[in-house]
């Protein structure tokens, strides 16, 4: 977690998908301190994106710890921006929605993932 | 009826495999949480289209309902033991395994979030690919696995 979800109408080639799932993980790691190998995005192609919009991002996301309701909407509205700016279509074109739930409630490397601003300690003991 | 929700990269595993993890699934599942019927939608990505930590990713992402308000030492115990009997079938890297058991209200959140996006002819095909494949399935006697490309 995070798993950033993309959907679009149109297939996107290989290079642009790489492009979009770099700065999506560059910008939630800098944006949220999270380590890069939690950071997984999805493609899925075929889906038409109701208003107009040509992509729309879903992501779960931890919730608690560091992360209060004014990161997350920072965090979506950059993802929202990096997304348009690695596929190359305005901003307005692209839907992003964030969900977060606990980290709790979440397993990943054998282990209960840490909360948000305690993964230090977290990779520190794999 | 409980869902979960289930994401492996394409070529990665077998269908026995998938058969092999389904049971080990609803057998955790009802040992831990109960004796609620689960629905698995497998979802195949195919190659080229999943990345972790910049690179093409080699993760599966399963996502388990729950009722909410579910006790957190019941959680770890199911995950727990799903992650390990997991990685004896695929031998993936702890790394490449993440699990999650969510709560039903915040489940469902995801789980429309995905459809609301989308046009109503959108949602009509994705609901119209999901019930195919659901009959399908049945018929066959085999796993729910489908490929999220509409």
């Amino acid at each position: 977690m995070p798993v950033y979800n993309i959907a679009s109408h149109s297939a996107l080639p290989y290079a642009t998908r790489k492009r979009t799932a770099d700065a999506i993980t560059d910008i939630h790691c800098s944006l949220t301190g999270a380590p890069a190998e939690f950071v997984n995005v999805i493609f899925m192609e075929g889906h038409p994106i109701k208003d107009g919009h040509d992509i729309g991002v879903v992501c779960n996301v931890r919730s608690g710890g560091n992360r209060n309701d004014e990161l997350t909407e920072n965090l979506r509205q950059k993802i929202r921006d990096g997304v348009a700016e690695a596929t190359g279509l305005p901003t307005d074109k692209v839907l992003a929605t964030l969900l977060g739930f606990p980290a709790s409630w979440a397993m990943e490397g054998g282990e209960i993932l840490p909360e948000p601003g305690e993964e230090d300690a977290w990779l520190a003991r794999k | 009826m409980r869902k979960a929700l289930i994401l492996v990269q394409a070529e990665q595993l077998t269908d026995s495999q998938i058969a092999e993890l389904e049971a080990i699934v609803r057998r955790h599942y009802a040992a831990h949480v109960g004796a609620d019927k689960l629905l698995l939608l497998w979802n195949r990505i195919p190659a080229g289209q999943a990345f972790t930590k910049y690179e093409d990713s080699r993760s599966s992402i399963v996502t388990l309902e729950c009722p909410n308000g579910f006790a957190q030492p019941k959680r770890v115990a199911l995950l727990t033991a799903l992650e390990a009997d997991w990685r004896g079938v695929t031998g993936q890297h702890p790394d490449e395994v993440m699990l999650s058991l969510v709560d039903e209200d915040r489940f469902q959140e995801l789980f429309r979030s995905s459809q609301q996006r989308l046009t109503t002819a959108g949602r009509l095909r994705l609901v119209g690919k999901m019930l195919a494949a659901i009959v399908g399935a049945r018929l066959r006697g085999q796993p729910i696995v489908v490929n999220p490309d509409l």
